[in-house]
């Protein structure tokens, strides 16, 4: 495909709805279809930016998104050292651990918190009250928001630095090891370094993403008055006269710093030669980290249980109650206290049965499509000279810098406005998802291309194969990890993503996440947990399923 | 990997057999809307006593089927509507809720690029309703007791009615707070008892929150907001929210709509409204229908059932006032609510709001230190 037809489908895919949010942000009027046009232009909008609140906001989530991406990168930069080179104990549990908070959405991440650790009624108080403890829990503070978030995307963390660090080759180590390095030296000076792009690529998205972030900020933050640009932008969007234009010139605004941030990360990036992966045969060392093991191994398994175990726990038990209300956890164990009757419920609703499938149906068309279309922008940037290809990649990085509920916004616009008749369809959803994700998508693919040497790929071609096949046969199977890890993420994010289907959904093509945040906000809260269990099933049946498929491919577990 | 995978199915297996072995009954709830007292569908379709729809009419509308319903009322009400209106007519209704303010920017959108979805459409607040039927989003359409409505129900011909009016009041916690403890009057709750332990929409939630800031304003004026603002209330971004808050006790009185106390109740949550002495706020919903509709007859039949004498029961039977002038005050969980001419319910007319809205919001903001 030339470079110019990929720039055209770019161009629909996120110019046009970029420059729908532009004119708006410019403009007296939200430009809809059949009212879209240059009159009425004015800088008015931007007002709202220098108003106190703004500021608040604006400051908030630099704390917040800084804060959770360090905490974030912490544990799964940690978790992913420990599976990919160390001799700990269970490394394919390490493994499952680093990832397993991927099947749970943040949206439903944030719920079950709220559940258990919400001020007075969280099942954490609870049970801190039934042992004399008092009320010890608020989870609507700062710390709250922050520890969910990293809590959710640390994942996001772990995927991309154990690709990098299964990927590496161990000479350099022994190098540096027969020269008398001592293991933290080794660490420090070699093998950091070599997943600088990993770290970074990582740090950047993390950070662009929890910023970005609205499901966790409205359901943890704004209970606890901590606004951020997300809610904020939501709020403008949801006041009444929805104040579009206005949101839209907060989102120009945040697209400025987070594009700012992102071509930082890119002149590293692109700067030093990051080559790990040659023709030589390779097999990453495993250090002996001795008596840490233990630390190691508890340290992963709190993580598990504060990810997973307690929300899918508080999850459950909200769905049970047959009230609300709960005094003490004693009274859970009470007659008809507890009962199976809303999940069953839910699980036969047509509500329940149609999200589902459409979830899902989306999330494997997005993971297959957009890994794709990920791998030939990341093959056109890194491995030809194409005029133009450093645009490909700033249109291809632009969705990570706009928040998902405006990108919903100029998605909506956009398809109403195009003559094709996928607005309402399923499709529509499939196209903005790969639009919205399509950063992560090259993130992914990129990190790994950068890694696998140029050389080999071309050795083939003068060999006398064709192109193509030198991409099938040599380039393609040495980014297996890469690309596996890739289609995971995509569809892993696409499973749970809800801003930017809130303007693009209709009643047949509601998908899961919709179905819990509508819960939410109506009020139906055991309606909501139960949903949220069975999605989080849902997911987990996917990733068996996408497990079956490429199982040994999709990691460097133990093998 | 593979070993976790076998084992995760296991526990999941274990667990599903649990399930189905574990208690399954219903908890106890009781119906929160009647059947028609009379029912005829032989030709013409009389519920109550009351034509909705000719024969003509009606035998068209079945044979369309179904309607599409964009809405941005409260979904567990809407369903309650939607049940008792497919239990009469046999027709279904494929719902799209979205909160008031998201449904008007959907539908303008839509109705901008031609492609309205939507056979009827429901909303709240005079101004959103106004700026779709700017944009050609309605047709009109005269139900039966046209002529019976007075001009404060029907809209520019018949292109939109106004329906029903929740109230919005307050509420408590009945298993934290006793009957005898519990506030009576909009002036108790700011006793320093309540403080940190209240909760409130903010203003720009909706034009429920909007109507609730105006009647504050007017009834009870601004210096009252300053103390319910010292009282550091909980402030919520949508009533459903707040309600379930209430429900759990995180919070343990905050201002209410009377339906959603009801559902609430009746779904086992230990909450109670309180009738204040000072009167509540009533806002209006709004319901159209739209000159591309897919299922004319049936969305005609959807309208005309909406604005009877049954639409009015079942809307009071969740707990609504009727518009219907001639419809008496929903009695809700054995309290039987003031009528409208004892003042104490107060409508915020679409005059009044569209005037003060602006300023009510700002005053509101700055008052309680909110971002919006």
């Amino acid at each position: 495909m030339p470079t110019w037809l990929m720039l055209a489908l770019l161009a629909i895919l996120i110019l046009m709805p970029v420059a729908l949010i532009l004119i708006s942000a410019f403009s007296s009027s939200t430009p809809r279809p059949g009212s879209i046009g240059l009159s009425g232009l004015t800088l008015e909008n931007f007002k709202i930016l220098s108003s106190h609140q703004s500021v608040t906001a604006l400051t908030n989530s630099l704390v917040v998104a800084t804060s959770a991406s360090v905490l974030a990168m912490f544990i799964g930069g940690t978790l992913a050292f420990l599976a990919a080179r160390t001799n700990i104990w269970g490394k394919a549990v390490i493994y499952f651990i680093g990832i397993a908070p991927m099947f749970l959405p943040s949206l439903v991440g944030a719920l079950a918190w709220s559940l258990l650790a919400g001020p007075a009624t969280g099942y954490l108080n609870l049970l801190t009250r039934g042992i004399g403890l008092g009320n010890l829990f608020n989870v609507y503070t700062m710390p709250g928001l922050i520890f969910v978030l990293a809590l959710y995307y640390a994942p996001y963390a772990f995927l991309l630095i154990h690709g990098a660090m299964t990927l590496m080759n161990p000479d350099l180590e022994e190098a540096a090891s027969v020269h008398g390095g001592s293991l933290g030296k080794i660490l420090s000076t070699v093998t950091f370094p070599l997943v600088t792009p990993a770290i970074l690529g990582s740090g950047v998205l993390i950070f662009a993403l929890t910023m970005e972030n609205f499901p966790v900020a409205q359901m943890i933050g704004t209970p606890g008055q901590i606004e951020t640009l997300p809610t904020f932008i939501y709020r403008l969007m949801n006041s009444a006269p929805a104040r579009g234009n206005e949101a839209a010139a907060v989102a120009v605004v945040l697209t400025v710093v987070l594009i700012a941030v992102t071509a930082i990360q890119q002149r590293m990036v692109m700067k030093r030669n990051f080559t790990t992966v040659s023709g030589k045969g390779m097999k990453p060392r495993m250090m002996d980290i001795g008596k840490l093991r233990g630390v190691g191994l508890s340290f992963a398994l709190g993580y598990f249980a504060l990810a997973i175990v307690l929300p899918v726990v508080a999850l459950l038990l909200a769905s049970l109650q047959s009230s609300p209300y709960v005094s003490n956890l004693g009274q859970l164990f009470g007659e008809d206290a507890l009962s199976f009757w809303s999940l069953f419920q839910t699980l036969q609703s047509a509500a329940f049965l149609d999200a589902a499938r459409n979830s899902v149906m989306v999330a494997v068309c997005v993971a297959v499509l957009g890994a794709a279309l990920a791998f030939y922008l990341s093959y056109i940037v890194y491995r030809t000279k194409t005029p133009g290809r450093k645009s490909l990649e700033f249109v291809a990085m632009l969705p990570l810098a706009i928040p998902a509920i405006v990108m919903g916004l100029g998605l909506l616009w956009t398809w109403l406005v195009l003559p094709l008749p996928v607005y309402g369809t399923i499709v529509v959803l499939i196209i903005a998802f790969i639009a919205i994700y399509l950063p992560q998508g090259y993130r992914g693919m990129s990190a790994s291309i950068l890694q696998v040497d140029k050389d080999l790929e071309d050795s083939a071609v003068l060999l006398g194969s064709t192109r193509a096949r030198a991409v099938s046969y040599v380039t393609l199977p040495l980014m297996k990890t890469g690309v596996m890890s890739t289609v995971l993420l995509l569809l892993m994010l696409a499973m749970r993503e809800l801003s930017a289907a809130l303007f693009l959904f209709t009643s047949n093509t509601r998908l899961l996440a919709i179905v819990v945040f509508d819960n939410y906000d109506n009020g139906a809260l055991r309606s909501a947990a139960s949903t949220s269990l069975l999605y989080i099933l849902v997911i987990l049946a996917l990733v068996v399923l996408a497990k079956a498929f490429g199982a040994r491919a999709t990691n460097g577990e133990a093998r | 990997m593979k070993n976790i995978l076998k084992t995760t199915t296991s526990v999941l297996a274990a667990a599903a057999l649990a399930v189905t072995a574990g208690a399954c009954s219903a908890p106890k709830t009781v119906t929160l809307v009647s059947k028609a007292e009379s029912l005829s569908t032989t030709s013409d379709l009389v519920i109550d006593g009351q034509t909705v729809a000719d024969s003509e009419l009606f035998a068209k509308a079945k044979a369309e089927g179904s309607i599409s319903l964009y809405s941005g009322y409260v979904e567990n009400s809407e369903k309650e509507v939607i049940k008792a209106f497919t239990q009469d007519t046999g027709i279904k209704v494929n719902l799209v809720r979205l909160v008031p303010n998201r449904l008007l920017e959907r539908v303008l959108s839509e109705q901008g690029a031609k492609k309205l979805g939507a056979d009827v459409i429901r909303t709240s607040e005079f101004s959103s309703v106004s700026a779709m039927n700017k944009a050609g989003a309605f047709t009109a359409h005269k139900v039966p007791n046209f002529d019976q409505l007075d001009d404060t129900v029907k809209n520019d011909g018949g292109k939109f009615y106004r329906v029903f009016d929740p109230a919005f009041t307050f509420a408590y916690n009945t298993a934290l707070v006793s009957e005898a403890d519990a506030p009576k009057s909009w002036q108790d709750l700011l006793d320093p008892k309540w403080k940190g332990k209240i909760g409130t929409t903010q203003v720009g939630a909706g034009g429920s929150s909007a109507s609730l800031v105006r009647f504050q304003l007017d009834a009870l004026g601004e210096d009252y907001l300053k103390g319910y603002a010292a009282q550091q209330p909980r402030i919520f971004d949508s009533s459903g929210a707040q309600q379930e808050s209430l429900s759990r006790g995180e919070i343990q009185v905050a201002t209410a709509v009377v339906s959603s106390v009801n559902i609430a109740a009746n779904n086992n949550a230990p909450v109670k409204f309180v009738v204040p002495t000072e009167g509540f706020a009533l806002y209006d919903y709004f319901l159209g229908m739209t000159p591309t509709a897919q299922h004319p007859a049936a969305a005609q039949l959807f309208m005309n059932w909406n604005l009877s004498k049954r639409g009015a029961s079942v809307f009071s039977q969740i707990g609504e006032y009727p518009a219907d002038s001639t419809a008496p005050a929903p009695t809700v969980m054995d309290v039987q609510l003031p009528a409208m001419n004892t003042g104490l319910p107060r409508r915020g007319t679409p005059e009044d709001l569209t005037r003060n809205g602006k300023e009510d919001q700002a005053t509101w903001n700055r008052i309680f230190g909110y971002i919006g």
